[in-house]
């Protein structure tokens, strides 16, 4: 794995372009850690596959919003990769049996390195507990059924990710950027948005919580609380619905939470932003 | 100033004075915007942010002037509120200004208060 995290898109097929079905994803516990170090969190979304139902103790994969995608793959802390069933298809094709033997010898090697480590441990332990004589040969002292049990102790890792997934192209993935954008208006609004905050320091996590765009924390969530609720992102002459605002508002007086309208206009790159909150009497 | 404004402003200052018991309060015009200003009967925010953002040193809420943008919300119809309407509104206001209190008529004669800053604002402390 290189300097940069791999944000794979799933979701879609290959041929339509139905790009606001895609969903970012990391699957790799490094990759996670480093975009963390940029500021973008996500949200744990896998589960475990003997109980699906359980959703407190969430793992692999990542999901993160289209926006923090788009917004580390243009910093250059990301690369992103779009998969789909049929590129697995693809990438059966190019496969050898010779490849095939080599992950296969692979494998039996890591479990032989294992097996020996195993049978080291166990002639020490005899020799502490039992007193067996240094010099007895291996043979005699590890039973069948000793050795049965060893095998099946043995730690098989299941991988993150599959050895067929493909190796990323940079240039693949800022095409990706700009396609996205291109079919997304409302995306490419919020994305400014999402932009000017994660500069000014800020961590966004999806806002549905407190009926916003964003909720966006002043650090790591882990170490604030949020600060702001931030609606989605609209034209400087949009409308401003005056009930919606009293609701945000009126709610992020008892959440401790500033209810943000972000503006864009079309004539420059950074979002205007005006906070509301509730004055406090009628 | 057009008839709907003066009435809203009047609706505004009237809420103001006798239910808010808001005291030197009056009808202002700056440019082509009218709001109603005064002084509150109590302190709205114990934000520590305020003289540090207001920088001038004079403003403790409690004896601070605010400016109450008056706007009337329709059942049926848009507000006509826009985020251009908001910054010229605060192109007529004095330059210090940060915060701006918007006055909402509803049509059923209720009126609710909502403060807004300019750019990111962390919320106040309670």
């Amino acid at each position: 794995m290189g300097e940069k995290a791999t944000i794979y898109l799933v979701g879609g097929s290959q041929s339509d372009d139905n790009w606001s079905q895609l969903v970012p994803v990391l699957y790799d516990i490094e990759d996670i850690d480093k975009i963390r170090q940029h500021g973008v969190a996500g949200v744990l979304v896998g589960t475990l596959g003997g109980a699906p139902q359980q959703n407190v103790f969430l793992g692999v994969p990542l999901r993160l919003m289209m926006e923090e995608a788009l917004w580390l793959a243009e910093a250059g802390h990301a690369v992103l990769q779009r998969v789909t069933g049929q590129d697995l298809i693809h990438s059966l094709e190019g496969l050898h049996a010779e490849t095939l033997k080599k992950w296969k010898d692979e494998d039996s090697a890591e479990m032989g390195r294992q097996l020996e480590w195993k049978r080291a441990k166990f002639l020490q332990k005899m020799k502490t507990i039992r007193g067996t004589n240094a010099e007895a040969e291996p043979c005699d002292v590890i039973k069948d059924r000793d050795e049965q049990l060893m095998k099946h102790s043995i730690f098989v890792e299941t991988k993150d990710i599959s050895r067929l997934a493909k190796q990323y192209s940079e240039t693949v993935s800022g095409l990706l950027c700009q396609q996205i954008l291109a079919h997304d208006k409302k995306l490419r609004f919020n994305y400014k948005v999402y932009k000017a905050l994660r500069e000014n320091g800020y961590f966004m996590s999806p806002g549905a919580r407190f009926g916003g765009r964003y909720v966006a924390y002043p650090g790591d969530p882990l170490r604030y609380h949020s600060h702001l609720t931030v609606q989605d992102a609209r034209g400087k002459e949009e409308d401003i619905d005056l009930l919606n605002m009293i609701n945000g508002a009126r709610l992020g007086t008892s959440v401790k939470k500033t209810w943000v309208l972000p503006g864009v206009s079309s004539d420059k790159e950074a979002p205007d932003f005006y906070s509301v909150e509730w004055a406090g009497f009628g | 100033m057009n008839g709907e404004n003066t009435a809203l402003c009047n609706a505004v200052f009237t809420n103001l004075v006798y239910q808010q018991l808001w005291t030197e309060t009056k009808i202002v015009d700056f440019g082509d915007v009218s709001v109603v200003c005064g002084i509150p009967s109590h302190k709205l925010t114990n934000d520590q942010n305020d003289t540090e953002t207001e920088g001038d040193g004079q403003a403790s809420t409690a004896t601070e002037k605010h400016f109450v943008y008056p706007i009337l919300m329709h059942q049926y119809k848009n507000s006509g509120l826009t985020m251009n309407t908001i910054d010229h509104v605060f192109s007529q206001l004095p330059n210090t200004l940060k915060r701006l209190t918007l006055g909402i008529v509803n049509d059923d004669g209720t009126i609710v208060y909502y403060f807004i800053y300019k750019g990111l604002r962390k919320p106040k402390k309670n």
